[in-house]
């Protein structure tokens, strides 16, 4: 069963296709919640939000945009941050939820910065892409990119330091407004 | 907030816009399982050129190791594949440095190897299984892992008894094609698993694991090469009993050398009484790539020295020509034969090989005489006495130094060639100088034992071989000038006696009258 048929089963109700599918992918799930949410008993909240929200929304999975990894990530990083933050709507997107309070102005801003974020992101080399993922995506610790990138703190903190810089220059003021 | 930190904020915020990134780029197993993989097939693999048959296996074993370090924390099994790799990275290192000095390896270092090859193997299948059990699988398994430790059992026992040849090849090819597939099915099948581990912490970057354990594997087996590739020879400072002058005053009367005769010991000078005859032949080496241009207009044509090269001619305006000749006039070695015919019946002549190497010519390195004696040209003639030895002589800050060969024997090797069997009947002898010495001289000393009454040849060749740089994996100068295509790294000199007995001097008594 590929992840297509998977998700048009649980789309169908199939709770046993649930079941296999947060087997396979809950260490996933886990690994992107730890380093978001420190408290153990958060995070089993939040994995329980993450299942429910994929029972819901299974349905709008398209594997023709991306694959289940990647929407699964992106589902259980939103959730994590969204907890972080205080707030319990979980089911309210954490772009949604940016966008309360902008101006128009300032979102054209924010829609143009992020923008030029994706382009200068997607021009970097590999190792300082996922470095940048690492430290800003997955919002690890430096310790956590440090084992398992094999590298020591110190080393970790020296590129982490590069990686800002070159993103600053390139980036220029765009995001210090 | 600091402006780091603000801008800190910001990205987090916006990455949030960026696309996922790919299913692998964070997986801590991935990179891990990837060196883990990588380890395991450049281990296995053997290219047998440029050295890669040494330097792919040695980067494969540090890459387990850095594997297996992010593992070791995650169950025991794990930790264990993190020490095995550790031990296997060490035996191969040992092993590598061992190879690049004069030892006789046996089959114990690389069945240790194998055996802790073989455990890790297994830890590495019951650790996946840990990490399934771990990530929460209801039937925690690890089925790839488990048959590649099974094949790797498998391989151990055939390689044990030593199985060679196509029969053995082809299941190989089978079975390491199998284990290839099995390490591709089982880094797929534990990717998703992967995110349950907790990587462990490092004190070195994996950098400055990688470079430094290579980079100091290659000092080692370099120091160990340049220094180590030296056959240990006992040099004392000479101390000889004095020589019997009767016996000595009759060789050179009968023409005998005076400086070899100065070289022999006393059992030697003793084993050539009773001499009746002493024939002699010198032939001075030269080194092969020293020489000085000479330009003369005299053509030489047949009659050109032996250490002479014709290198070009330039025309004259008055039609003649001036030769330019390159002259090989540097001596090496000087190879002095010596055959002395004893007063015996049956008939027995004593050889002496002499050999005297001039200081710039004594590498450090390895050195070796092949002698191949008369028995070996003519062995329906003579056969070997009872009689071998010889020694080697230098002197160093003024100081006359002795020593016994490192290795003489007599050696019989059967080949198989094109026209059947044959046999080489040689006397080698091997040894090295001691560093910053002068005046190298070596001799060899047997006899030989006509087969017939009245022998009308005697003959006797002597190849001398120096081994002019390091090489990897060791072998001594003999083995390199036996080997094809290593004439960069051994000089060899080949010189020989050969007399008829046209020319057999008059006997003494004949004389006398």
């Amino acid at each position: 069963m590929d992840d297509r048929q998977t998700m048009e089963r649980i789309a169908g109700g199939d709770e046993a296709a649930l079941q296999a599918l947060l087997r396979r992918f809950g260490p996933l799930i886990r690994y992107i919640l730890r380093p978001i949410l420190t408290d153990e008993r958060d995070r089993e909240e939040c994995f329980a939000d993450i299942s429910l929200r994929i029972w819901q929304n299974a349905a709008g999975f398209d594997s023709e945009k991306g694959s289940l990894n990647s929407w699964l990530t992106a589902l259980s990083r939103n959730a994590a941050l969204n907890r972080a933050r205080g707030q319990r709507q979980s089911d309210t997107p954490l772009e949604d939820s940016d966008a309360h309070g902008h101006s128009a102005e300032e979102e054209l801003l924010r829609r143009e910065r992020r923008s030029r974020l994706r382009a200068v992101i997607a021009a970097l080399p590999v190792q300082e892409r996922d470095l940048f993922y690492r430290k800003y995506y997955y919002c690890q610790s430096t310790a956590q990119m440090a084992a398992e990138l094999g590298l020591t703190e110190r080393a970790v903190e020296g590129r982490l330091y590069r990686l800002r810089q070159g993103l600053r220059q390139k980036l220029g003021g765009e995001l210090d407004d | 907030m600091t402006d780091d930190l603000r801008f800190d904020e910001l990205l987090r915020e916006d990455a949030a816009a960026l696309p996922p990134p790919s299913d692998s780029a964070v997986n801590p197993w991935q990179t891990a399982m990837s060196q883990i993989l990588w380890g395991m097939g450049l281990t296995t693999i053997t290219l047998n050129l440029l050295y890669l048959d040494y330097i792919l296996p040695a980067l494969g074993a540090v890459l387990l190791v850095l594997g297996f370090r992010t593992l070791r924390r995650e169950n025991a099994p794990l930790g264990w594949c993190y020490r095995l790799s550790l031990a296997a990275l060490l035996l191969r290192g040992t092993a590598y440095v061992l190879l690049s000095l004069p030892v006789e390896l046996d089959k114990t270092l690389a069945y240790c190897t194998s055996l802790v090859t073989l455990a890790l193997y297994i830890c590495l299948w019951r650790g996946m299984v840990g990490v399934s059990r771990s990530a929460g699988a209801e039937k925690p398994a690890a089925p790839a892992a488990g048959a590649m430790a099974v094949l790797y059992g498998l391989l151990l026992p055939l390689a044990y008894i030593g199985l060679e040849g196509w029969l053995l090849v082809v299941p190989l090819l089978v079975i390491y094609i199998v284990l290839l597939r099995n390490m591709a099915k089982l880094s797929r099948s534990l990717a998703d698993t992967g995110y349950v581990i907790t990587a462990a912490p490092v004190r070195l970057p994996g950098w400055a694991v990688l470079w430094g354990s290579l980079g100091l594997l290659l000092a080692s087996v370099l120091l160990a090469a340049f220094l180590g590739q030296r056959y240990p020879t006992d040099w004392q400072a000479r101390k000889d009993a004095p020589q019997d002058e009767t016996i000595r005053q009759e060789l050179l009367e009968l023409g005998f050398p005076e400086a070899v005769l100065n070289d022999l010991t006393a059992d030697e000078i003793a084993a050539l009484d009773g001499a009746a005859e002493v024939y002699v032949q010198e032939d001075t080496k030269w080194g092969k790539t020293t020489y000085r241009e000479v330009t003369t207009d005299k053509w030489y044509d047949d009659a050109l020295p032996s250490n002479w090269k014709y290198d070009s001619a330039k025309k004259q305006s008055d039609g003649s020509y001036l030769y330019t000749y390159r002259i090989y006039d540097v001596p090496v070695c000087t190879a002095t034969h010596v055959a002395v015919v004893l007063d015996e019946a049956p008939q027995r002549v004593m050889f002496i090989q002499y050999v005297t190497v001039n200081g710039d010519a004594m590498t450090d390195f390895t050195q070796g005489i092949e002698a191949w004696p008369i028995w070996y040209s003519t062995p329906q003639d003579w056969t070997r006495g009872g009689y071998c030895g010889g020694r080697v002589l230098c002197d160093r800050v003024g100081q006359p130094l002795a020593a016994l060969f490192s290795r003489l024997e007599q050696t019989s090797t059967t080949t198989q060639g094109f026209f059947g069997a044959s046999t080489r009947e040689t006397v080698t002898a091997v040894w090295s100088w001691p560093r910053h010495a002068a005046n190298g001289r070596a001799y060899l000393i047997f006899d030989a034992v006509s087969l017939t009454d009245d022998w009308t040849y005697l003959d006797g060749w002597c190849n001398y071989a120096r081994q002019l740089r390091p090489v990897y994996p060791y072998q001594d100068a003999l083995s390199l000038w036996q080997s094809f295509g290593r004439g960069g790294e051994v000089d060899t000199y080949q010189s020989y006696i050969q007399k008829f007995l046209s020319e057999r001097a008059a006997p003494p008594a004949q004389e006398d009258a």
